[in-house]
């Protein structure tokens, strides 16, 4: 918006003082005024671009690098004339210093091609930064020579003498390519603003209806489940839908039910009074009283106990709790969200969950995609980690380079957005340059094979459809046994047939040819 | 700065992510904690090797905001009685330039 405005604002300039000029030329030229109204435009129009176009030759900056004194002198003379501000130099340390301190983004540089590491510089120079364009210059031009140099990742191969024009075209286009760049990050940055939902990034359908829906229930909900793989999200879900609802200016406590033991998790919620175990030597609220009137979050509900659930479905049903040690019963009024990378249908039927309980939370339910439905954001995601690290670690790394993006595009996540953004800050820590790049990422995800073979006819299902797939394979395997398929699905007679019962598939009991029932 | 120690006093439930020593990415939580002698030192069932880096994001109950994944590099200490692997954790410093900065 701001480039669109500077953009407008600077071509009306243009165009208000050529509309000054009118009456002048109108009584010098005799010409009629709406030959020169138009006229004034095509000319303010040329007048901007031109002046546009100075802009991105003069923020360019090229490095010559030729240790030829006089050719160096020369060629730096010739591109003053083009409008550019050259750097020239002799010494390729400065050179490359010039580089890494992102001061130049494209270097013309004269190559010897007799010695005995011709593309010892370009090679280095690519490691310094790999978005710099580098313009070989060489008086052994042959098209092997070039064509080597392209392919290690310069941008053009120019023969000396330098053919003026040509290399004019080639500058020329390298500035507009930079201007570009500069444009869709800036755009970039725009779009980032405005799909940003509470600290939450995504742009794929599938995040827009998680934020859709947490929009819709954030003003009514009382208990909301969350669901979704480990590293999808969860807590910042659970935060965005406290910070849109009506409680947002009360508490929010947030509590892994995986990380306590019973006797502590049940003193972290509840409270306890003093003496109530070893060590109580204090009287303490639990979190449900500490959130009263706001929010409680319980990250990881599925990994409780049995009798915890017991105690959590107490507060669900009556909003009331009992501190540790104490026969006083309290009253609370807060809303519970819940979240679970667990299958807490599946956990219900194996007994491990109860059934009530579930019910209970489950009364809404958010399903949170894993990263690898929706890989469409990742750029979106690696453009907001990159801006969050850059911040923390005081640097000001553009982007990545076109093939490390390619690589994070087919990288499986198993870890999901944790995963990734752990990847862009280990980036974040190892780079020196403007841009990321391979190397710059964990040593595992250098060296690995994009997907594996067994992952080409992978698809971004459901864990019911995968499970569905997968007992369907299983009972396929074992020629219809059911009780053979349970004992490999490590689940009971009973809760094979309740899945594919549910999953409208075969129920009937397989017999096998001596005639008895599976 | 992120990478600025974090600011325990004893001990912490943290939850610790990274990828273990067969490149497999894990999450996994633990107790995060601290004596002068012996800095920071975190007890977790995966093995990693000298130097691997690791996130480590502080579950605090009560806080407003999400708290920051710090990253810290491990080194190997002794394997537990309960069959887990003791690291001492040492800070990171982002590379500025040419220049590493190790800490610790």
């Amino acid at each position: 918006m701001i480039v669109a405005l500077r953009v407008t604002s600077s071509f009306i300039a243009h165009y208000l003082y050529s509309l000054t000029l009118l009456p002048l030329l109108h009584e010098t030229l005799r010409v009629p005024f709406g030959t020169l109204v138009a006229s004034s435009f095509v000319m303010a129009y040329a007048t901007y671009k031109s002046v546009e176009v100075a802009t991105l030759r003069t923020s360019l900056t090229p490095c010559i690098f030729d240790d030829e004194p006089l050719e160096r002198d020369s060629l730096s003379a010739l591109i003053s004339d083009m409008g550019y501000e050259p750097l020239p130099t002799g010494d390729p340390e400065e050179a490359l210093r010039l580089i890494r301190s992102g001061r130049s983004r494209l270097v013309l540089a004269s190559i010897h091609m007799q010695n005995s590491v011709p593309f010892e510089f370009l090679d280095r120079a690519l490691r310094c930064d790999p978005g710099v364009h580098i313009i070989v210059m060489t008086a052994d031009y042959t098209l092997d020579n070039a064509l080597e140099a392209i392919r290690r990742g310069a941008t053009d191969f120019l023969p000396k003498p330098v053919d003026h024009a040509r290399l004019k075209r080639t500058l020329d286009e390298v500035a507009a390519l930079y201007d570009q760049r500069r444009r869709v990050r800036a755009l970039e940055e725009q779009l980032l603003k405005d799909l940003e939902f509470h600290g939450i990034v995504g742009k794929s359908p599938a995040m827009l209806e998680v934020f859709d829906f947490a929009r819709k229930v954030a003003r009514h909900y009382t208990n909301v489940l969350l669901v979704g793989a480990t590293g999808t999200g969860k807590e910042l879900v659970a935060r965005a839908i406290h910070q849109i609802s009506p409680v947002s200016q009360q508490r929010l406590a947030v509590c892994n039910c995986s990380a306590l033991v019973d006797t502590l998790l049940e003193s972290q919620l509840f409270g306890h009074v003093r003496g109530a175990f070893t060590g109580a030597t204090d009287t303490r609220p639990g979190l449900f009283e500490y959130a009263n009137g706001g929010t409680v979050f319980l990250d990881e509900v599925g990994e409780t106990s049995l009798l915890m659930q017991a105690k959590l479905l107490r507060v669900i049903q009556n909003r009331e709790i009992q501190r540790v040690g104490s026969p006083e019963v309290k009253q609370v009024n807060v809303r519970l969200i819940a979240a679970t990378n667990r299958d807490l249908r599946a956990e219900v039927l194996t007994g491990r969950f109860r059934e009530d309980l579930f019910y209970r939370l489950s009364s809404i339910q958010i399903r949170i995609p894993s990263l690898s439905e929706r890989l469409e954001d990742i750029p979106l995601l690696v453009q907001f980690f990159l801006k969050k690290y850059n911040d923390a670690y005081g640097k000001s790394i553009a982007g990545l380079t076109r093939r490390t993006q390619t690589l994070l595009l087919q990288h499986p996540w198993p870890g999901n957005v944790r995963e990734l953004e752990n990847v862009i800050s280990t980036a974040c820590i190892t780079a020196t340059g403007d841009f990321i790049d391979i190397s710059d990422l964990p040593e595992h995800l250098q060296h690995r094979s994009p997907r594996l073979a067994n992952d080409e006819d992978w698809h971004p299902l459901s864990l019911d459809e995968v499970r569905k797939h997968h007992i369907q394979k299983v009972l396929q395997m074992c020629n219809g046994n059911r009780l053979r398929a349970a004992q490999i699905l490590g689940i009971g007679r009973t809760s094979l047939y309740r899945y594919l019962k549910r999953d409208g598939l075969d129920i009937r009991p397989h017999t096998h040819s001596t005639g008895a029932a599976a | 700065m992120l990478s600025e120690t974090l600011p325990i006093l004893g001990s912490c439930r943290v939850e610790v992510s990274g990828w273990d020593e067969d490149e497999i990415f894990f999450v996994e939580k633990s107790e995060l904690s601290w004596d002068d002698f012996a800095g920071k030192h975190i007890a977790l069932k995966h093995m990693l090797g000298d130097g691997d880096l690791v996130f480590i994001r502080m579950l605090q109950p009560t806080s407003l905001q999400r708290s920051f994944p710090i990253a810290y590099e491990t080194e190997f200490i002794a394997c537990d009685a309960h069959g887990s692997h003791e690291f001492r954790l040492n800070a990171v410093q982002p590379r500025h330039g040419r220049n590493c900065f190790p800490v610790n």
